[in-house]
């Protein structure tokens, strides 16, 4: 049953338990409603972005999934769901649903713990663990190294959504994957606070970690063999034995 | 009557992201259906970036995912429109997964969009669109200005043009069109404009980038026009410069530009406006920003020039305002025009509308919509504010969309606010969901209508709608058993949710 579970927060950004409380109905006016509409309580959040973990004691919407048994109102299940609209109050499209009692042990002991919408953080951070290990085992190098110098190399931005590339050079402490030759690795990287590029990781002077490096494509293969191009591509050094 | 609505919707209380850069669409057959967009992430993420979508003529809100592509921020740059009949929405987008160009439609905006064109190297798609009626047929002419970095010869102002959007399948006759014809630096600027007037004349501004590098931009701002929908074979080449007989009237010329300058925690360089009268198409109006000191200055000034003539001739600046950007401009069915833009004090934002009946020849007190400190929130990326807001008019109504930090003070909305999402206008604290959490200021989408209808009643003597904490406990409880089935309750009506927070505001009594 755990693989179960894991299964379903693969996919799902949210879920609780909830009570069925209308079939056939909704919660908010902009939404179609057929014979999968639910109108649903939720009993308890088990996990949650941030933003959505009060979500306890109000009602929501489930888009129910039609090749699901349809439930009878006043049966709970643990929901696992994505979004759909969000206005008064929310409504989701179910991914998959579990017997309450599958999740029970995990939100008895998220609750003894004082967690909110905990009762999947260990599966969670195992998911974002393996999640960050295939980018790392995905990249073309993956190295230990601290910044000793930043350049300016491409011409000026000449549109809002430009890179602004720039190129760090790193000393190298440690190889751990890559054919990486030397004491320094020169890398390059989008400088640019542009939306389309502002969470891609900007080195800083004397800034120390685990880099995590992608070839470069085209021109910019001219001025470095790797590039930064993703919000994970730098992390603190210890995360290195996430790919050993 | 002026009403501003905080555009976030109250299950969305706990958000903190900058949603900047909002835009906005009327269905003109149900004017209480409208979409607005933003830099808004989906909040539960997915592979589609949300739409705000209103049923009230924007009491409320709420998100639809809709739009295909999601990034860290939803879609990126994104503009919208309803056709003038029939409902159907159309979207261009730099998909937020992939930064291309995508050219969407949908026929209902609760419905996944449909993409009918995908091209890279693009910037800034900007959507109008209308509905020629022949006999008992439709057809949808949807136009997309934009920035095309494949077009030869750095002359990238464009239009892509569908002359029946509506029901074809993809691309659904859309298609690249060169507007500008002459030679620039190697690229125009981002901004292109499109007014359209019932009467198919179709009109397309555009920011030329002449000479210098983007640090030191000599512009001039043109103005091409089609008659006919935008139909023939070379489309919006009927407007010849009086000067050199080029395709494209200028309406300013040698005007300075440091492209990607900053004012406050906001960045620079794409402001460009453009309304035609919905009553008489020889009538129309461009705004614009540039920097009069030039290269030693530090300004960033919003022009505003008229044209009575099609676009021939342009009157000389009939409005200027000294370090504002985001210029929007609309014509109401009195010929009031319609200014919206955003004023940096060197301390607040501050979004102000301006409506005129006689192009500014009296003054025109400008409607602040909201007033805020410019160093609040931080910026977590450019643009700050947004690279553009929007202004439309249907009939004598103004309706437009602008963003700003969404601290719950009544002192930053003079004419009043009224917030979906949760807040304590005490204590000037936002509030998750459950009334208690704070929750941190950020930059939100607000949405105001203005009508000339004047609300006949005094003053009403109360304070601001104040809410404070839920004074509720710790929940205790035990293990989490499956409860039986209970008792079946007949079917409830969609009733009213969360208590908006609202409070008294002037009688708008605007003279047109």
């Amino acid at each position: 049953m755990p693989d179960a579970i894991r299964d379903l927060l693969e996919q799902a950004p949210l879920s609780f338990v909830g009570t069925v409380q209308h079939m056939g109905a909704a919660t908010m006016t902009t939404l179609a409603i057929d014979e999968h509409t639910a109108v649903v309580h939720v009993d308890h959040v088990l996990h949650a972005p941030e933003t959505l973990q009060n979500l306890e004691g109000q009602q929501v919407t489930i888009q129910l999934l039609a090749s699901e048994p349809t439930p009878s109102t006043g049966e709970a299940y643990a929901f696992f769901v994505q979004g759909l609209a969000f206005g008064e109050t929310l409504a989701v499209q179910e991914i998959g649903r579990l017997p309450v009692e599958d999740v029970e042990p995990h939100a008895t002991a998220a609750l003894t713990a004082g967690s909110t919408a905990g009762a999947f953080d260990s599966y969670t951070a195992d998911i974002q663990r393996d999640r960050l290990r295939n980018h790392m085992q995905q990249a073309d190098a993956v190295v230990v190294g601290r910044v000793i110098g930043v350049e300016k190399i491409g011409p000026l931005v000449q549109r809002e959504h430009d890179p602004d590339w720039w190129r760090a050079t790193i000393q190298v402490m440690h190889v751990e994957r890559g054919d990486v030759a030397g004491e320094t690795l020169q890398f390059a990287y989008p400088n640019s606070l542009d939306v389309k590029w502002h969470d891609i990781p900007k080195p800083k002077a004397s800034q120390g970690g685990l880099w995590i490096l992608h070839a470069t494509q085209g021109a910019l293969r001219d001025v470095a063999a790797y590039e930064l191009k993703d919000p994970k591509d730098f992390q603190p050094t210890q995360n290195l034995e996430l790919i050993r | 009557m002026l009403k501003i609505v905080n555009m976030v919707p109250a299950s969305m209380s706990g958000e903190t992201s900058q949603d900047s850069e909002p835009n906005l669409a009327i269905n003109p057959e149900n004017p209480k259906q409208m979409v607005a967009t933003a830099f808004t992430p989906g909040p539960l993420g997915g592979p589609n970036a949300p739409v705000y979508l209103t049923s009230d003529g924007g009491n409320s809100w709420s998100l639809v995912n809709i739009v295909p592509g999601h990034g860290s921020v939803g879609t990126g740059d994104i503009t919208v429109a309803f056709a003038g009949k029939g409902g159907m929405l159309y979207a261009g987008t730099l998909n937020g997964a992939t930064g291309r160009l995508n050219i969407l439609r949908t026929s209902s905006p609760t419905t996944l969009m449909t993409t009918l064109v995908d091209r890279d190297n693009e910037d800034q798609p900007w959507v109008v669109a209308g509905t020629l009626v022949v006999g008992a047929a439709q057809h949808d002419r949807v136009f997309i200005g934009n920035n095309d970095f494949n077009q030869p010869g750095g002359k990238t102002a464009t239009v892509d043009l569908s002359h029946d959007a509506a029901t074809a399948a993809a691309p659904a006759g859309f298609s690249p069109k060169q507007i500008e014809k002459s030679a620039t630096m190697g690229q125009d600027g981002p901004p292109v404009r499109i007014a359209l007037h019932p009467n198919g004349t179709v009109y397309a501004a555009f920011q030329r980038w002449v000479s210098g590098t983007t640090a030191n931009l000599s512009t001039e701002i043109v103005v091409t026009r089609d008659d006919n929908w935008g139909s023939g074979a070379t489309p919006f080449s009927v407007l010849k410069d009086s000067g050199n007989q080029s395709v494209g009237q200028r309406v300013a010329t040698n005007r300075f530009v440091r492209f990607n300058a900053t004012m406050g925690q906001e960045r620079l360089g794409s402001d460009l406006a453009i309304a035609v009268d919905p009553n008489n198409s020889a009538t129309v109006c461009v705004a614009w920003c540039d920097r009069v000191g030039g290269a030693a200055g530090t300004d960033w000034t919003v022009h505003v020039s008229r044209s009575t003539d099609k676009g021939q001739t342009w009157s000389a600046d009939i409005r200027t305002i000294t370090n504002a950007k985001n210029p929007a401009l609309a014509i109401n069915s009195n010929g009031a025009i319609g200014l919206l833009y955003q004023l940096f004090t060197g301390t607040t934002w501050d979004s102000k509308l301006e409506i005129t009946s006689n192009a500014w020849s009296t003054a025109v007190i400008p409607l602040v919509l909201h007033t805020a400190p410019s160093n609040t929130p931080a910026r977590l990326f450019f643009p700050y504010l947004g690279d553009y807001v929007r202004l439309l008019s249907l009939g004598t109504h103004f309706y437009g969309v602008f963003s700003g930090a969404n601290t719950p003070d009544l002192a930053h909305f003079p004419n009043g606010v009224t917030y979906q999402r949760a807040a304590n206008w005490t204590t000037h604290t936002l509030l998750n969901t459950d009334g208690v959490t704070p929750v941190a200021v950020s930059i939100d989408p607000f949405f105001f209508h203005w009508s000339d209808l004047v609300v006949p009643r005094g003053p009403i003597n109360r304070g601001p709608i104040t809410r404070g904490p839920i004074n509720r406990g710790p929940i205790t409880r035990g293990p989490i058993v499956p409860q039986p089935p209970q008792p079946i309750e007949p079917p409830q009506p969609i009733g009213p949710g969360v208590e908006s927070q609202a409070r008294p505001r002037p009688v708008t009594d605007l003279d047109l």
